[in-house]
């Protein structure tokens, strides 16, 4: 299945892109997309610690929901708006 | 994202507008928006960007948002407010991109019947905004920059 990854602040300028495509095996779920994610940039991997994970623009924590095809998942790095 | 290519991302209800803006925020529409004749209080709350912060002075801010979840975020804190609070009418505007010393980056007007309802929501809303809502600014130095997290509120 195709998703889309979004990325903001300093995940988007380390990523180098807001938006990455992934393509995930059927019975994805988030912690399959953080994994493919991790692949292409093993770097950042302690950024993720500190990073909440909203699928469809809501905040999830359960790293086992599963994904379906053209869902939107953002890795939202620690808020600093106001 | 860019300032130069955001489009103005509004959420609109019958008693409430969220906005996120590129430009400058409009004080006075604002508190008109919340104008209602059975209210004999409105609430105003401004975050302006100011000139130094942990020590360090400051020229700037760039602000980055994730529009479509930041509008259903802040969608939500206002049904929350509006359950534990009689409210009249809430207008919440953020605004995205380079925003200069001393100008508004968030503003904030409800209207109630009595002050302590709107003041109490005008509080609750700003907290809960800046601790849930996926906008993020990063400060410029003379010598760098560096995003910012928001602590404890």
């Amino acid at each position: 299945m195709k998703i889309t990854l979004k990325t903001f602040a300093q995940l988007r300028e380390k990523t180098g892109r807001g938006q990455i495509e992934l393509e995930l095996p059927e019975q994805a779920t988030l912690e399959t997309c953080l994994k493919a994610f991790l692949q292409q940039f093993p770097e950042l991997e302690q950024d993720l610690k500190h990073t909440r994970l909203a699928l469809n623009q809501r905040y999830v924590r359960d790293l086992t929901t599963p994904l379906k095809t053209n869902d939107e998942v953002a890795l939202i790095p620690p808020v600093s708006g106001g | 994202m860019q300032a130069s290519e955001f489009v103005k991302q509004t959420l609109k209800t019958e008693r409430d507008e969220i906005e996120i803006i590129a430009s400058a925020i409009d004080i006075s529409a604002l508190l008109a928006s919340v104008a209602d004749p059975e209210a004999g209080a409105s609430s105003l709350f401004l975050g302006s960007v100011r000139n130094h912060n942990q020590g360090k002075g400051v020229l700037y801010l760039e602000y980055e948002c994730y529009p479509e979840m930041a509008l259903l975020e802040i969608q939500s804190i206002l049904q929350t407010a509006r359950e534990r609070w009689s409210l009249k009418r809430i207008g919440v505007i953020h605004r995205v991109g380079r925003i200069e010393i001393g100008e508004a980056a968030v503003a904030i007007a409800v209207s109630s019947v009595h002050r302590q309802e709107s003041i109490e929501a005008m509080h609750f809303i700003i907290d809960t905004l800046k601790a849930s809502v996926p906008i993020w600014k990063k400060e410029y130095w003379q010598d760098g920059s560096m995003w910012l997290e928001n602590c404890c509120g």
